[in-house]
């Protein structure tokens, strides 16, 4: 097997995530994972895409995308957290993951592009959709669409969320909780808590971290829930490593010492696993499907938001 | 390299748009923020140095923000116009759809047509078109197929004479597959000679607009000619010949056939030519239909649609008219085969005989529609019968005397049923047996009939040399004569006026020498 077809797609993705790395670093509002799926998308809509490009981006799919999200694994910190608060974080879950696909029976959107919709917007956005596609095997359409509307959902979330903490006046914890339990991807929660105070962003982040290791549940869910004949449960390594590496991170501190380089390198790989991801994101998805999808997010996130709104305000 | 997609263009012209509001809006921004901070501090200075530096961070601080926010706006918008953008992108993706439905040729294309606006407006005339389309193109299937479903080869040609299209007979007769054929020069598929008639024909038709039929040796795909029946047709447009149109009939049956008539004509001519006897074949005009090279050898010139009469009897009405038999007229009367002989003149004005035999000829409804006149010469048969005759009634007058000569020795009684036999044989009216006096130099006549015991003694003895018994006693030679009466031999008054008209005189041998002559006379 040659290698050498692997270099020019593993090259633009690795060349898109360092120059998001870089960006975000010369400005902490331009989030690596954020400016990667985005340069993706753009890159893949603007220019041809070329059949060359096609097995090295395929192949950081399989390989830097769960690489990324198993190292994430050891960024998960469970001090100074409540069960309760967990179960709340696993309450919205469960609350955006059920009414997004209620919503979209009710709007008679393909169950496949319902899964992939319902999945991202509860656990991390377009990771999550990248990890679950295959494995429902969900067309490059459900997949496009799903990815368009999430980031659409993320970036309005990232943009309004320092505004609705204005207007609301929400406590810390709540805006940490609202972004970290709310927003779908990992970059849109660093952005809008980066913008309402630097020290929100751990804290939101530890939510959202919560919230990707409830990939778990969402595998088996999301293969339970779909069409598929032989409905095979099978857990991703990463996944595993993810959960193996919170629990070792949690109960031990063998890694205190590479928490950071850690941190760096499931970033970067994140980043260009978002960045391959995004490059096959069709625009035209949106012609096919409509607007409708979108519709049902918004309408399951404002609906979600309006609850835990009520709550907060009943207790 | 980069797509032209209008969805992309779109996103573009938004890029360009948006970066030419975001970029002059923020350093506007920054710059009316500095001025403000500059203002501020020259009417009050900064207290302390981190107060003075917080105030040079602003601006650099709502940088960092504008511009990534800026960005993510930027982001969300694009995707928004996307979504927002759909129902015409639907439109122009529905149109592309059905752009290559149709290059594909599927014709049933119906458009959905969205919204009411110019792109609603295209998409209904589009469907329209396809609509009329497909009506056109399934008509011109029809034709097509009609076209193809002949069993006659056809082409149309252009201008300069290269082919645009053929049927599918052509295909299957001539071999050629349809990318072989389109487009060659249709010289291509003639030998020279016939390159040179389909040219000729060509310029003909373009130049007279007519359609024409003619004969040529068409070349198949294996080299060999195969003769065709063309009939072309220009095809004119506004007056103007903008092409040809051919029709190929497969001619190798028709001239086989033609071959096999000509050579059963040509056999048939040679068999009536070969008869000896004169073939004429004439209609009920009594015009000469054909006729056989014995025949011709009779006339001058070809006989063919001169008047039967006028030919071999020189007549201007036809013989009928004339009061004579016409073989040809009986046959048309009673539709069958009439036989008879004719007498005519020949060449050096002697008798000739011809025997006609007249065959009718019927057309399928058993109506006599020509007549077949056989003539045969039979002069000479003719002939030889009355010399059969004749010598049949010598031998039967012989056999005759001889079985008188049988019966009785008495000279008497065998001279006079001898003279009896011969007057009942050649039906004279009576006669006369002279016996010569060799002593007086005269003849008497010893036994009679049909004439007077007076006459006989007043014309009994005739001297020798006198008249014409007296002639043949002394020539040996018989005499005969139809009109006694102008006879010049006759010299004696009596016997001219007697009444007789034919008269024969036989001369009566003996032993070495005439010893009288045996006459013959009849009234009529």
């Amino acid at each position: 097997m040659s290698l050498s077809r692997y270099f020019p797609g593993v090259g633009l993705v690795l060349l898109i995530a360092l120059f998001s790395s870089a960006l975000s670093r010369v400005n902490a509002s331009f989030d690596a994972l954020v400016v990667s799926i985005i340069a993706g998308i753009l890159i893949g809509n603007l220019f041809t895409r070329h059949d060359s490009l096609r097995s090295g981006i395929e192949g950081v799919i399989s390989v830097l995308l769960p690489a990324g999200i198993a190292l994430y694994g050891t960024q998960v910190s469970l001090s100074h957290m409540h069960g309760s608060l967990i179960l709340f974080i696993f309450l919205v879950f469960l609350a955006l993951f059920g009414l997004t696909l209620l919503l979209a029976r009710v709007f008679n959107i393909n169950r496949k592009t319902a899964i992939l919709l319902a999945s991202g917007l509860s656990v991390c956005g377009a990771t999550a959709v990248a990890v679950i596609s295959p494995l429902i095997g969900a067309r490059r359409e459900d997949t496009s669409i799903s990815i368009i509307s999430l980031m659409m959902l993320g970036l309005t979330g990232m943009i309004f969320y320092p505004i609705v903490n204005d207007i609301f006046l929400l406590s810390r914890g709540e805006f940490n909780f609202l972004a970290g339990t709310t927003l779908p991807m990992m970059g849109q929660v660093k952005v809008a808590a980066a913008s309402v105070c630097p020290e929100c962003v751990d804290e939101a982040l530890k939510i959202k971290f919560i919230r990707i290791s409830f990939l778990l549940f969402l595998v088996t869910a999301a293969i339970f829930l779909s069409d598929k004949e032989k409905k095979k449960i099978r857990v991703p390594w990463f996944i595993i490593v993810f959960l193996g590496g919170a629990i070792i991170v949690n109960t031990t501190g063998i890694f205190n010492s590479f928490l950071d380089p850690l941190k760096t390198l499931s970033g970067f790989c994140l980043s260009a696993g978002l960045a391959a991801i995004g490059y096959y994101v069709d625009f035209d998805a949106v012609i096919d499907e409509g607007i409708t999808p979108l519709g049902v997010l918004f309408l399951a996130w404002g609906v979600v938001i309006l609850m835990m709104y009520f709550i907060r305000n009943i207790f | 390299m980069v797509r032209t997609k209008i969805v992309y263009r779109l996103i573009g012209m938004f890029l360009v748009f948006a970066a030419m509001i975001t970029i002059p809006l923020t350093f506007t921004v920054i710059s009316q923020v500095n001025k403000m901070i500059a203002e501020e501090e020259a009417v009050r200075p900064p207290e302390n140095q981190e107060y003075e530096k917080m105030h040079h961070a602003f601006s650099s601080r709502l940088l960092e923000q504008i511009i990534p926010y800026s960005f993510y706006i930027l982001v969300m918008a694009l995707m928004l116009s996307i979504f927002l953008s759909r129902k015409m992108l639907v439109s122009l993706k529905e149109l592309q759809r059905g752009a290559k439905s149709i290059m594909d040729g599927d014709l049933d294309v119906a458009l959905r047509v969205t919204g009411d606006d110019e792109l609603a407006a295209v998409t209904r005339a589009f469907n329209e078109m396809a609509a009329s389309l497909k009506e056109k193109t399934v008509d011109l299937q029809k034709k097509n197929t009609y076209v193809d479903a002949m069993l006659d080869p056809l082409w149309i040609v252009d201008e300069m004479n290269r082919v645009t299209d053929v049927n599918l007979a052509f295909t299957r007769l001539f071999g050629y597959s349809r990318d072989e054929v389109i487009g060659a020069s249709i010289y291509d598929f003639f030998d020279e000679q016939n390159a040179s008639v389909i040219r000729n024909q060509l310029n003909d038709r373009t130049e007279k607009k007519t359609a024409s039929i003619y004969e040529a040796n068409i070349i198949t795909r294996d080299g060999s000619p195969l003769p065709v029946l063309i009939s072309g047709a220009p095809i004119i447009v506004e007056d103007r010949v903008v092409g040809k149109i051919g029709i190929f009939k497969d001619f190798r049956e028709q001239k086989e056939f033609r071959s096999e008539i000509e050579r059963s004509r040509d056999y048939v001519e040679t068999v009536v030519n070969s008869i000896e006897d004169q073939l004429l074949v004439i209609d009920k005009d009594y015009r000469i239909v054909t006729a056989n090279r014995r025949a011709l050898e009779h006339v001058s010139g070809s006989p063919a649609g001169q008047y039967c009469y006028s030919v071999s009897h020189d007549l201007s009405k036809p013989c009928w008219a004339e009061g004579h038999e016409c073989p040809a007229q009986n046959v048309f009367l009673t539709g069958k085969n009439f036989r008879t002989t004719h007498q005519h003149s020949g060449p050096g004005g002697d008798k000739r005989f011809h025997e006609i035999v007249a065959t009718p000829i019927k057309d399928v409804s058993g109506n006599v529609t020509q007549v077949i006149e056989l003539i045969r010469d039979v002069t000479d048969r003719i002939r030889h019968e009355e010399e059969i005759f004749l010598k049949n009634r010598e031998l039967i007058a012989l056999n005759s005397i001889a079985g008188l000569l049988s019966r009785s020795l008495r000279a008497d009684e065998i001279f006079m049923n001898v003279l009896d036999r011969m007057i009942e044989m050649i039906k004279m009216d009576g006669g006369g047996i002279f016996f010569i006096d060799e002593v007086k130099r005269d003849m008497v006549c010893q036994y009679h009939r049909g004439i007077s015991d007076e006459y006989i003694r007043m014309m009994g003895r005739i001297r020798m040399g006198e008249d014409i018994p007296g002639k043949v006693a002394v020539t040996g030679q018989i005499m005969t004569t139809s009109d006694i009466s102008k006879d010049s031999r006759i010299e004696r008054s009596l016997m001219k006026h007697s009444g007789m008209k034919g008269y024969c005189c036989i001369p009566v041998r003996g032993k070495e020498r005439i010893i009288g002559v045996f006459c013959l006379f009849s009234f009529k």
